[in-house]
């Protein structure tokens, strides 16, 4: 089947319902399959994005070349009718995928990651959060089982994030980037992971992350990047972090208002960046729209450890 | 340029330098994008014959270098290098030598302690003047932009606001000196810091306080590696007092004497001036 980014595969990549057999992999791909469903079991529309590297670390496409700016090596999406809330599975509802990897594929860095739609492609959390999956070296990997956490709107042990200040040379600063990925898996088996935060000037707040574990948390202020790890995420919590980082003197005057450049204050001095268009920018390389979360984009992303 | 006319280069909104230039009838050229997109905004110095160099945190952090041509354009950004986390400062040393200082940028390692704040790195060049040394590290715990000065004896003059919110300074005679604070602690430093070489060669700091107001400190004589400590500005009240929200620019006359300029929280252009007679007068703010 094509991906629906409309890359063509050249092994088989396939989602199906829990009856439909996956077809096997040619000889000489790695298999990495298994089930995905929500923490509490309903079939879900989700975006399932796989990446495959090889034993140096690059990113690797289908057909085995190394691809360093691909978001993922393949993608995935099951049930793209479902709300984003999902629905107790149906047999038309697929709740299974599998994908044939290339044969080079030496895992250790590379990962699954899954992200809850609406029927418009949008990431959408009023149910489910994001998670992840690392793949450990060498696969293959049949039978992983992977369950998107619920949020703590309807769970009362669901989802925490982590959320603080972000000031550079002690003034408050808008960051660009806010990823986290989960250590490891909380007591349901689920690794959480978030895309991205939301930012106000002075501000972030991750997207919702499965409870129960720690996190490696990394915001980005002006191409630099500050790492947290061992961020432990509490049920129905938000875990502080407060973040003070290197400034320039003459800092962007960037304000990520809706539909707004940021003032310049010197008729010497060019506009700064449009965030609109820095907003547009990121989700088109998200795969996801209409979303105010950053989201993911390539090459730019360490694995998590 | 050497013939006086102005130059101007900032970033652009797709973080592309662009650089404009007066003609002779005191008209400006177009903007003209230079290059890749860049990190910082640049620094503009006059090499010691004469022409105009750049100098930008680039792509990876490393500082990037463009030499303006005779005929008015800007050549190929040359890769100086190192791991930057601010905006370059570029300064010309007594012999001639231009001399590039920053910020370094934190490791990124998971759970660096040092990832809010970092050494002053600089970089020299060797004295055929074309030619450039190595990346060194004056240490200290800094968080914001360096500003650089040259003291009439040729000694140099380095500060940078540390985490603490202070002024910290280190000064090279023969050697380098360590990192001391000057000004005081009266004042919480909420901004980079400029400064600026009056008539007699003393130095004089200009900063904007957590009360969002500006302060300054000068030198107790030139060449001195005393200051005193921070005075707010300007000496007579403004009234309203505007909300101050930038850095300082400092500009120097032709009497010798000191032109300030910040934002306000309105986005207006706010001025003042030093006046023997008088000192600094209330400010005067334009929108813009």
């Amino acid at each position: 089947m094509r991906p629906p980014d409309g890359r063509a595969s050249a092994v088989p990549v396939s989602a199906s319902s829990a009856a439909g057999p996956a077809a096997p992999c040619p000889p000489g791909t790695k298999a990495v399959s298994g089930t995905i469903t929500g923490e509490d079991g309903r079939a879900l529309n989700v975006l399932v994005g796989i990446d495959a590297v090889d034993s140096s670390g690059q990113k690797l496409a289908m057909d085995g070349s190394r691809a360093p700016a691909l978001p993922y090596t393949t993608v995935l999406r099951l049930n793209p009718t479902l709300p984003p809330e999902g629905r107790p599975p149906m047999p038309s509802d697929a709740t299974t995928f599998s994908a044939c990897l290339p044969s080079s594929t030496h895992h250790g860095n590379g990962n699954i990651e899954l992200y809850p739609k609406n029927q418009r492609g949008t990431t959408t959390q009023t149910r489910y959060g994001n998670a992840m999956r690392p793949l450990p070296a060498p696969g293959p990997w049949p039978g992983l089982a992977l369950k998107l956490p619920l949020v703590c709107a309807v769970h009362p042990q669901g989802t925490g994030r982590v959320s603080g200040t972000v000031k550079a040379a002690g003034v408050l600063a808008q960051p660009t980037r806010g990823p986290a990925w989960a250590l490891g898996p909380n007591p349901q088996g689920i690794w959480g992971f978030a895309a991205g935060s939301r930012f106000t000037v002075g501000s972030y707040t991750t997207q919702e992350l499965a409870s129960g574990t720690n996190y490696d948390v990394r915001i980005t202020y002006n191409a630099m990047t500050t790492r947290r790890t061992g961020i432990a995420v509490h049920a129905c919590a938000t875990t502080r972090l407060d973040l003070d980082c290197i400034g320039d003197a003459s800092p962007s005057r960037a304000r990520c208002s809706p539909g707004t450049a940021a003032p310049s204050w010197s008729s010497a001095r060019l506009p700064a960046p449009s965030c609109t268009a820095a907003r547009t920018r990121r989700r088109a390389a998200a795969g996801g729209t209409g979303s105010a979360w950053e989201a993911r984009s390539s090459g730019t992303r360490l694995p998590p450890r | 340029m050497s013939d006086g006319r102005i130059v101007i280069a900032a970033r652009g909104t797709d973080n592309v330098l662009r650089t404009t230039m007066q003609h002779l009838d005191a008209t400006w050229t177009p903007w003209t994008p230079l290059g890749t997109s860049v990190l910082s905004e640049p620094s503009l110095i006059q090499n010691a014959a004469g022409g105009l160099e750049l100098f930008v945190r680039g792509p990876g952090n490393h500082l990037l270098r463009s030499v303006q041509a005779a005929n008015g354009s800007w050549g190929a950004y040359s890769d100086l290098g190192g791991t930057l986390a601010t905006e370059p400062v570029a300064v010309k040393n007594a012999d001639g030598r231009l001399e590039i200082f920053a910020i370094q940028a934190p490791s990124g390692a998971a759970n660096d302690p040092d990832s809010h704040a970092g050494p002053v790195v600089h970089l020299w060049q060797l004295s055929d003047r074309a030619t450039w040394g190595a990346w060194a590290s004056r240490g200290g715990v800094l968080t914001a932009t360096p500003a650089v000065a040259l003291n009439n004896d040729g000694t140099l003059e380095v500060f940078a606001r540390d985490p603490q919110a202070r002024l910290q300074h280190s000064r090279r005679t023969t050697s380098w000196s360590g990192w001391s604070a000057i000004g005081g602690t009266r004042v919480t430093i909420k901004s980079g810091t400029v400064v600026g070489k009056k008539a007699d060669g003393r130095l004089e700091l200009f900063v904007r306080g957590s009360d969002d107001a500006a302060y300054h400190s000068w030198n107790s004589a030139a060449n001195s590696a005393s200051f005193n400590s921070w005075q707010k500005l300007p000496d007579v009240i403004s009234s309203p007092e505007p909300v101050l929200d930038s850095t300082p620019s400092v500009t120097t006359k032709s009497d010798g004497s000191f032109e300030l300029h910040m934002r306000d929280k309105q986005g207006r252009m706010c001025s003042t001036h030093f006046l023997a007679a008088r000192g600094w007068l209330a400010w005067t703010c334009l929108a813009v």
